[in-house]
């Protein structure tokens, strides 16, 4: 409606659930699939006829030439695949429109329906298709399973690569000081900003690519190789992994960047963003990569059990280094819950998080599309737990298994940087119930776990579902987080009275909290799934809502003078 | 056992204070057949989101406040229907439809009506001129917006300055046309007024101060076409926003079989009933004769909240008096917020205020003090707990002991408190003499 140019639309056909939203999904539920499941993903696609088998992609032309080999009509089970899941959308969607509706379905509600089942279908078949093509890309044929490009040893000059890296973090608090200085400015503060960024982001592609370029002897024979054209691409970084963080920690810059300037005029969205946006490209990404060029093992001091699950795993304890144990030790069992207690799981999932990073910065644009009604919430319950219990489970039988222990340590590692998990395959000869158990609960669970469900569907699906699909329905450290900040100080207050019931807090809550339901009721609360990202505090036009860590109830408050209207929806 | 029969509410009208009574009616009587019968739409919407449906923030379904199943839930009766007759004898209703419902008790909850312009050529105009305060007014200007380049808006009070702002989202070039010398004397001294209106021209709104329709040009399909002003301005438009105000929607009770008392709105007493028998009536729609005498027409979300509850607490059982407590309201202007306590219309002669202003920011803050007493708030540009400072009244505190705990009060963000020492004092004259009436 409103008279907008063709970008104008186009944005809003992503943040709308539009033809281009869904598009968009298939593109990054691909991108995440090809990237995590390789051979696993390789393997399905073969099976369901939509990708060649044994297609190895030794050139770049290869894959232009061969298009018809590589990208195959799909076969009957592909389509069988496409059409089932869309059916069963609709049928599941149907259910609950006319559920809300009433008894029949309008000719409207069954239009809805129907674009929906076609939108699952068309997803699911863009998605087969898109995954093949990054599996191919991102690890071809020959190299199924592990890296592609040796450790970097002598050959690589490491000073350059340091230095270039620790742009990121000069870069960053260069930015940080025109934003303080020039806060009052807008307009001269985002020109600042731009500029610092855009500098250092030069830098950093100068010194990467130009230093890499002019060394000849780092790119290998037969330079049209897709190899080396990788090599390239991967800026001296030793697998994908480290071209994957490179381009999320610039995914979160910018965002963060986008964010700055959008909610300049609120100090607690400016603090909180420069936060995630500093953490992402200190300890999210710099400090790995550095560990690496001194043979120490790759480890993200931000994350902690359960949401890193192999923290506990003991071959790894076994092999880091005594202070990465004690970090991972006291971080998760001491300094999470107490810190939890006293701000909530805030302090985590929106200040810190790697997941919860992304989500306030790139994917804010997608926020508002979190599903808001009770069903949403239900599942979300049963779910997230379930993935608790899954994990703790998990961790038991594996520490289990190292002391009842046949050859543990062939059951590889899986985290983004060892790409073990599909180089992991369980020994039957083993017969050991709690080990096969074990193994194949550590290898599943990092499957569907760690893999589809944090990074394919967590980020895949923030053009349709919002951003937190995974700290809401999935992630065992938000579950655990949230169970203490029930019981914690932290809590959004309300003002009583003056709630006016417009929606926007609800409809900028990520978590999917029905805020106005609370805010409308005059009740100050706490969810379990709250994140603390201030957003709904900040969209409110009547100033109702404010996060607070209340040392001890107030006495001096008072209950509203209107009967309240309990609509507190659930338990 | 003593079988009894069901009581049977029927509430006209599903704004804001018929819904309120139904969900009260409810919790007050699990048995009783509840029916609300509603003409604009067939759910509870929130009116104060059509603004923000129309900036595309939210989509129409956000808007509804409750989940469609609460009604289910809660076995209230959604009718989307006007009602047309009223025969208090039979108790009964009558609807355009033609249903008729019967009732134990009646609420009418028909809120507000937007005031009309008089102005030469308005009548004969077919298209382009909006309200701004039902669904079909949002329809009407999201169906307008897309052939529209220049608009007028008239008015000078809340509604006004949200369509402003809706229509400078979507790129409109807008003129507001406010009749007073600054905005909303009602609610703000000159100080704020002007604060508000350098910041609308900020965002490229060409805001006419003391300026008045005189009469309204419309093209050969009978689209408005321009607004001509008292002042002898023509300023082309393709849309023309009317929001001077709203009364009560009372006009079509006049005609009805019983009609119920109507003065300004209808009459009712403290206890919200009406001159009928088991008719009630509550928000917008309603005006109250207070005990203290006073008659009193509170057309803000609220009150109309306020009353429903009451009206639907003196429906079930023991009636209780209504006795608004100290006025608090709150608003948005563009991105400055407000929020006032204290009844400043109604302050007495010799009231006077403190006036302080940041240097740079729209942050301001007055305190009207009466005796010594502080008596009310108008603060803009920050966030303030309105509970705290109508106690603060209500305690009859003394003005210094006000500004130095002026910081118990704040709502800010975290981190993002204002800060009062940098706000800068200005001495003024008396607060009251600065008021038009409303």
């Amino acid at each position: 409606m409103r008279r907008a140019g063709s970008l104008e639309r186009l944005t809003h056909d992503v943040t709308h659930r539009g033809v281009t939203a869904w598009a968009l999904s298939a593109v990054l539920l691909g991108f995440y699939f090809g990237l995590y499941l390789t051979a696993e993903t390789k393997q399905l696609l073969t099976w369901l006829g939509v990708a060649a088998p044994d297609a190895p992609v030794a050139h770049l032309h290869d894959l232009a030439a061969n298009a018809a080999m590589h990208l195959r009509v799909p076969g009957l089970r592909a389509w069988a695949l496409c059409a089932a899941l869309g059916a069963a959308s609709a049928a599941i969607y149907g259910y609950f429109v006319r559920r809300d509706e009433g008894a029949s379905l309008s000719d409207d509600g069954r239009r809805k329906v129907v674009r929906l089942g076609a939108s699952v279908a068309a997803l699911t078949g863009g998605t087969l298709y898109a995954s093949h093509l990054f599996a191919m890309v991102l690890e071809p044929a020959e190299h199924h399973g592990r890296h592609l490009l040796p450790s970097p040893g002598e050959s690589w000059s490491s000073w350059k690569l340091l230095a270039a890296l620790f742009t990121l973090g000069p870069a960053f608090a260069a930015s940080v000081v025109p934003v303080w200085e020039a806060r009052a400015h807008r307009a001269v503060m985002l020109r600042k900003l731009s500029l610092t960024v855009a500098l250092a982001g030069a830098v950093l592609v100068v010194m990467l690519y130009g230093t890499h370029a002019l060394e000849p002897a780092a790119v290998p024979e037969g330079s049209r190789s897709l190899a080396a054209f990788a090599r390239r691409l991967y800026l001296a970084m030793d697998s994908k992994w480290g071209l994957y963080g490179l381009v999320y920690t610039l995914s979160v810059t910018a965002g963060g960047v986008y964010m700055l300037g959008r909610y300049l005029h609120n100090r607690y969205q400016v603090v909180r963003t420069l936060v995630v946006m500093a953490v992402q490209c200190t300890f999210g990404f710099s400090v790995p990569v550095v560990l690496g060029l001194f043979r120490q093992p790759e480890y993200y001091l931000s994350y902690f059990w359960p949401l890193k699950i192999d923290a506990f795993y003991p071959d790894n304890i076994f092999r880091d280094p005594t202070p990465f144990i004690l970090w991972s030790f006291l971080g998760s069992l001491v300094f999470v819950p107490i810190m939890g207690v006293f701000f909530g799981k805030r302090w985590y999932c929106s200040w810190v998080c790697g997941c919860g990073g992304l989500a306030n910065t790139a994917g804010e644009p997608f926020r508002p599309l979190s599903a808001k009604g009770e069903s949403a919430w239900k599942f979300e319950k049963a779910s997230i737990y379930a993935v608790l219990a899954l994990a703790i489970v998990t961790t038991a039988l594996v520490v289990m298994s190292a002391f009842m222990g046949p050859d543990t340590h062939a059951t590889g590692v899986w985290w983004p940087g060892h790409g073990a998990v599909s180089g992991y395959r369980f020994d039957p000869a083993r017969s050991d119930a709690v080990v096969t158990w074990a193994g194949q609960l550590r290898y599943y669970y990092g499957v569907v776990v760690v893999a589809v469900l944090s990074g394919a569907i967590g980020v895949g699906l923030y053009p349709l579902g919002g951003t937190r699909q995974w700290c809401r329905n999935f992630c065992p450290m938000a579950a655990l987080l949230g169970l203490v900040q029930k019981f914690g100080r932290y809590r959004i207050r309300v003002k009583n009275d003056m709630c006016i019931s417009c929606g926007l807090c609800t409809k900028a809550c990520e978590m999917g909290i029905d805020v106005r339901a609370y805010a409308q009721a005059n009740e100050s609360f706490t969810r379990a799934s709250c994140v603390g990202c201030g957003m709904c505090a900040e969209v409110c036009p009547r100033g109702v809502l404010q996060l607070e860590q209340r040392a001890a109830r107030d006495p001096q408050e008072r209950h509203g003078d209107l009967v309240q209207i309990r609509l507190r929806k659930g338990a | 056992m003593e079988h009894r029969m069901a009581r049977r509410f029927v509430i006209i009208g599903n704004g804001v204070a018929g819904i309120t009574a139904a969900m009260t009616l409810r919790e007050r009587d699990p048995l009783a057949s509840i029916t609300v019968i509603g003409g604009e739409t067939p759910y509870f919407f929130s009116r104060t989101a059509l603004m923000y449906a129309y900036m595309n923030t939210l989509e129409r379904r956000d808007m509804e406040p409750f989940e469609r199943k609460v009604y289910r839930e809660r076995r209230i009766d959604l009718v989307l229907d006007r009602v047309t007759d009223l025969d208090a004898a039979a108790r009964t209703v009558t609807t355009a439809k033609g249903a008729t419902f019967a009732y134990d008790g009646l609420l009418l909850a028909t809120g507000s009506s937007p005031r009309a312009l008089a102005a030469p050529g308005l009548d004969d105009t077919l298209d382009g001129v909006v309200r701004f305060v039902s669904m079909q007014d949002l329809d009407a200007c999201e169906r307008l917006t897309p052939s529209t380049r220049e608009a007028v808006v008239v008015g000078g009070g809340l509604i006004g300055i949200e369509l402003v702002e809706c229509l400078v989202h979507h790129g409109v070039r807008t003129t507001f046309l406010v009749r007073e010398p600054w905005y909303w004397p009602v609610a703000l001294a000159r100080e704020e007024g002007v604060m508000v209106t350098a910041h609308m021209r900020a965002h490229g709104v060409d805001v006419r101060h003391e300026a008045e329709v005189a009469s309204v040009e419309r093209d050969d399909a009978g689209r408005v076409r321009a607004v001509r002003t008292k002042g002898g301005d023509a300023l082309a438009c393709q849309m023309l926003g009317v929001c001077i105000g709203v009364e009560p929607a009372v006009a079509w009770m006049r005609a009805l079989t019983t009609a119920p008392k109507i003065d300004r709105g209808v009459a009712v007493d403290a206890t919200l009933k009406t001159s009928l028998d088991g008719v009630w009536a509550a928000g917008d729609c309603a005006e109250v004769t207070l005990d203290t005498g006073a008659r009193v027409l509170e057309p803000i979300w609220y009150a109309a909240k306020r009353q429903g509850a009451l009206a639907a607490r003196n429906m079930t059982g023991k009636p209780a008096r209504y006795a608004p407590p100290t006025f608090f309201n709150s608003a948005k202007f563009f991105e400055v917020e407000y929020t006032t306590v204290g009844d400043l219309t109604a302050a007495p002669k010799g009231a006077a205020s403190v006036f302080r202003k940041h240097r740079t920011k729209n942050v301001s803050q007055r305190i009207v003090h009466h005796d010594g007493k502080v008596i009310g708030f108008n603060m803009l540009g920050s966030r303030w707990n309105h509970t705290v400072l109508s106690r603060w009244i209500d305690e009859e505190r003394p003005l210094a002991w006000c500004l130095a705990h002026l910081r118990d009060a704040q709502f800010d963000v975290e981190f993002g408190r204002a800060d009062l020492a940098a706000m800068r004092e200005e001495a003024l004259p008396l607060v009251s003499s600065q008021r038009v009436g409303a």
